[in-house]
């Protein structure tokens, strides 16, 4: 009744088939998958009217509601004959022949848009419509177990591909939980199936519905009684187009768990009579209703697979929860059926008691307008995919972890956040080592190169020392070249250097007279003055550079203590073999000098070399050995306030590593000025002349 | 009823060749199952849709086979001529196939039909029939025959016997091979 007229215009063509030219037909689902439905229900109307065709009440009031809504002027309503009903379909079927083309074409038809679909092949021995093509006619029918995808559409997609084959035929895709029409009734008793695999791939199957399994047979009795029409189904068949399209909507609830569990009963009783009949049409066909019905079974199984892992968990609480759910709908569906029609709604009533799958049949009907709420047009199918996938998935996931631990982890950024620092490298071997192989290495290197002299120290006094005499050590020699050496270091050592430096721009260059004039005569006066001058002094123009750092290193500060004793001794020894020592102590100022007269003092660089800078030079090269005492003394001074900080132990390497480090210089500046610029060398000519 | 069918009959033989197969061979069809008004109602839809203009002259036979008061008869696109047929025919190799029988069969017993010639465009069979009374009859039933045989979008051209033609038709009679011809026809000749 409502439901040809309500249904969609896939529904139509489906009542509709056997009734026009299968071209027409073909061309009609074409115009429905591209969305010119009014075209289609034009053109279907027109030859209709135009042929005067004698149609089912129900296919006759869906065709002539489909026209009004399509505001084609035909006027079926008028034009067409009245209706008559259908003992059943006129048309004969038969199994294809091996090797059928149509059979070719169809298993060569990609499988992802037919996945969880059954497709089966007969041959048409009727013709249908008034210009009929060439017979036997190939009809594929595509049984559909899962809603996630438009029947419409895939109808048009085989439809369009085995023509393209060239081998065009009349395909039919059909709900499998619903109830079929004769027409196709009569095919799929004939039938034999093509491609079951997709479906009975499904794990889903045998778990949500096992007990169901048994019903879905009797959807197929109810299929095959329509051809025998036994007495269950004489009833349907009397309305078997319009009857069952409706029914299945409303039968969907109706199919509660008790219920179809009873009818499952008789339905499996006259399934065994409607089985003996459908095996002696083919013995493939059983297999393939069977298989079909176990598919119509899974079916509904995979919809709810995704939102129910509760079914699986507790399938019969839930089956018959929700079939309590659809017994109640069911029931006021069938009164309602009553109500109205009484002849088909009897009918449709007898085909639902007796076809338990006619619920999820009538589910499919209502689930064409689900389909696209829960799986969009183009989500539907891949979900079944996906869904085969997914199981699919975890193993390889499970499987590729090992091997893409590091693109994986990014999915867990957590725990690799946390850990990546430390396990990365060890983790990732091979490019994370490389990185911090290289990252390293170089920066031993940088450091090996000023430590040498120190590690060689370091080498007898443990490990405990070398961390502290690192800091001493690169305070004393790197503040003054390494800070000359490059700027940025100089910022990060020290934070007023900024302000600092730029003031002190002019002092700058009495430090570098100093270093050029190495602590030159200044540092002579200042020798007599020493622990006094030298304060202040150093103060003005150590400001910039060698304030701050010290300050900043308090390794200075830190010797007082401790170089007092070495002072007293290294004075016993430095005039032995270090006047030149001493000399070079002035080294630590030499080897800025040269920088600092590259930023500072061009101009002063010659005068250096000139007789001023010698004399000068000279005259510190005297002062050297008491310039030591004067640093240390310095240190000394500005010691005693990091002194308190830190402890005789600490001290006392303090002063060991000066010591040392001193030692270190000269031999290094003896070198350095041996292989030097030849300014350092007439200096050294200078030194042993004050020192003698 | 007759003067409308020929009218329509005719106005499908001058749309051979600007509108679809698939589309043609239906109307006539449609024409031929007496199927007059579903043609009247569909025809001005599918000119427009297809873009067709119709001539002065195929204006006046779509009034005479719609009518006048169809809504959307003023909207057809108007035409000063009609178009030149890209359309290439080939005459074949002359063999004759069951299709051709069939047709050949029916024909012979159909009045006034003085000559029936076969062409090709393509893969398509085209059967030019010339002179027939009733012609839309004639020519939906050898569509049918067609079908039968294979032919999905049949397309039979009956034509009057004399006359001015198309050039979609000049072409495929210039293109074509006779398959049967009258003997009174000839005898007449």
């Amino acid at each position: 009744m409502e439901d040809p007229t309500s249904g969609t215009t896939h529904d139509l063509l489906l009542v509709l088939a056997g009734r026009v030219d299968d071209d027409l037909l073909r061309w009609a689902r074409e115009l429905v998958a591209l969305g010119e439905d009014a075209r289609a229900v034009e053109m279907l109307t027109a030859s209709l009217v135009a042929a005067r065709a004698v149609l089912p009440p129900q296919v006759r009031s869906a065709l002539v509601a489909a026209a009004r809504i399509a505001r084609t002027d035909l006027g079926p309503a008028a034009a067409l004959p009245p209706p008559h009903p259908e003992p059943g379909t006129g048309h004969l079927f038969t199994a294809p022949l091996h090797g059928d083309p149509v059979a070719v074409a169809v298993l060569e038809f990609p499988a992802r848009p037919l996945t969880g679909c059954s497709v089966l092949l007969a041959r048409r021995l009727t013709p249908a419509g008034t210009a009929p093509g060439p017979l036997p006619h190939p009809v594929v029918l595509v049984r559909v177990h899962d809603h996630t995808r438009r029947a419409d559409v895939l109808a048009y997609q085989l439809g369009a591909a085995l023509e393209r084959a060239g081998a065009p035929a009349s395909v039919e895709v059909l709900p499998a939980d619903g109830p079929v029409a004769d027409y196709h009734a009569a095919a799929l008793a004939a039938a034999v199936a093509l491609r079951d695999d997709a479906t009975d791939d499904r794990p889903w199957r045998p778990a949500p519905q096992p007990p169901p399994q048994p019903a879905p047979p009797v959807e197929r009795h109810s299929l095959a009684p329509p051809v025998d029409r036994p007495p269950r189904r004489l009833a349907p068949d009397p309305h078997p187009l319009a009857p069952e399209p409706p029914g299945p909507r409303y039968r969907p609830e109706p199919v509660g768990a008790d219920e179809p569990r009873d009818d499952d009963l008789a339905a499996a009783e006259n399934s065994a009579t409607t089985t003996a009949r459908l095996q002696p049409a083919g013995d493939r066909e059983p297999e393939g209703i069977e298989s079909t019905t176990a598919r119509l079974v899974a079916e509904p199984g995979h919809r709810i697979d995704d939102h129910a892992d509760e079914y699986e968990d507790a399938e019969q609480d839930d089956e018959d929860d929700l079939e309590d759910g659809y017994e109640e709908n069911d029931r006021p569906s069938d009164q309602d059926h009553g109500d109205q029609d009484h002849d088909e709604q009897d009918d449709t009533s007898d085909e639902d008691d007796d076809e338990d799958d006619d619920d999820p049949a009538a589910r499919t009907e209502e689930t064409f307008p689900e389909p696209p709420s829960p799986h969009p047009l183009a989500a539907p199918r891949p979900l079944p995919v996906r869904d085969e996938s997914r199981p699919a998935r975890p193993t390889p996931l499970q499987s590729s972890p090992p091997p893409l631990p590091t693109p994986l982890p990014s999915r867990s950024n957590r725990p690799r956040p946390t850990v990546t620092p430390i396990s990365r490298p060890a983790s990732n071997p091979i490019p994370l080592v490389r990185r911090s192989g290289p990252n390293p290495v170089p920066r031993p290197l940088p450091v090996s190169d000023p430590r040498p002299p120190l590690r060689r120290v370091d080498d007898e006094r443990d490990a405990f020392e070398p961390p502290v005499d690192e800091r001493p050590e690169p305070a004393q020699e790197e503040p003054q070249p390494a800070r000359r050496d490059t700027p940025a270091f100089e910022s990060l050592s020290d934070p007023l250097n900024g302000p600092l430096h730029q003031p002190l721009l002019a002092p700058l260059l009495d430090p570098t007279r100093a270093e050029d004039d190495p602590l030159g005569s200044a540092d002579r006066r200042e020798d007599d003055r020493r622990p006094d001058d030298r304060r202040p002094e150093p103060a003005a123009p150590l400001n910039d550079d060698e304030w701050s750092q010290e300050w900043l290193s308090g390794t200075w500060a830190m010797a007082p203590s401790a170089l007092d004793e070495p002072a007293a001794s290294r004075p016993e020894r430095a005039p032995e073999p270090e006047p030149v020592e001493d000399a070079e102590p002035g080294r630590p100022a030499p080897r800025p000098v040269p920088r600092s007269p590259a930023r500072h003092r061009f101009p002063d660089d010659p005068s250096p070399n000139g007789s001023p800078a010698h004399h000068e030079r000279s005259e510190d090269d005297g002062d050297e050995p008491s310039e030591r005492g004067g640093e240390d003394r310095e240190e000394l001074g500005l010691r005693p306030e990091s002194i308190a900080r830190l402890s005789d132990a600490d001290r006392q390497l303090l002063a060991r590593l000066q010591a040392e480090l001193l030692e270190g210089r000269r031999q290094r500046i003896g070198r350095h000025i041996t292989n030097g610029v030849p300014t350092n060398g007439s200096h050294r000519g200078t030194p042993p002349d004050y020192a003698g | 009823m007759s003067t409308a069918h020929a009218a329509s009959h005719e106005l499908l033989l001058r749309l051979a060749g600007r509108l679809p197969d698939e589309l043609l061979w239906r109307m006539r069809d449609w024409l031929a199952d007496d199927g007059r008004e579903v043609l009247a109602s569909t025809l001005p839809r599918e000119l427009l849709r297809h873009r067709v203009g119709v001539t002065d002259a195929d204006r006046e036979l779509l009034e005479a086979a719609v009518g006048s008061t169809h809504p959307l008869l003023d909207a057809v696109l108007p035409a000063t001529g009609p178009p030149p047929t890209r359309a290439a025919f080939e005459p074949g190799d002359g063999a004759v196939d069951t299709a051709a029988l069939a047709v050949l069969a029916v024909v012979r017993g159909h009045p006034g039909c003085v000559e029936v010639r076969q062409s090709w465009r393509d893969s398509q069979r085209i059967v030019l029939v010339l002179g027939a009374e009733r012609p839309w009859e004639l020519a939906g039933t050898l569509q049918r025959v067609m079908r039968a045989h294979g032919d999905r979008t049949p397309c039979v051209e009956v034509l009057p016997p004399h006359g001015e033609r198309s050039p979609y038709h000049q072409a495929a009679i210039i293109g074509s091979r006779p398959l049967w011809r009258s003997a009174t026809a000839l005898v007449g000749a």
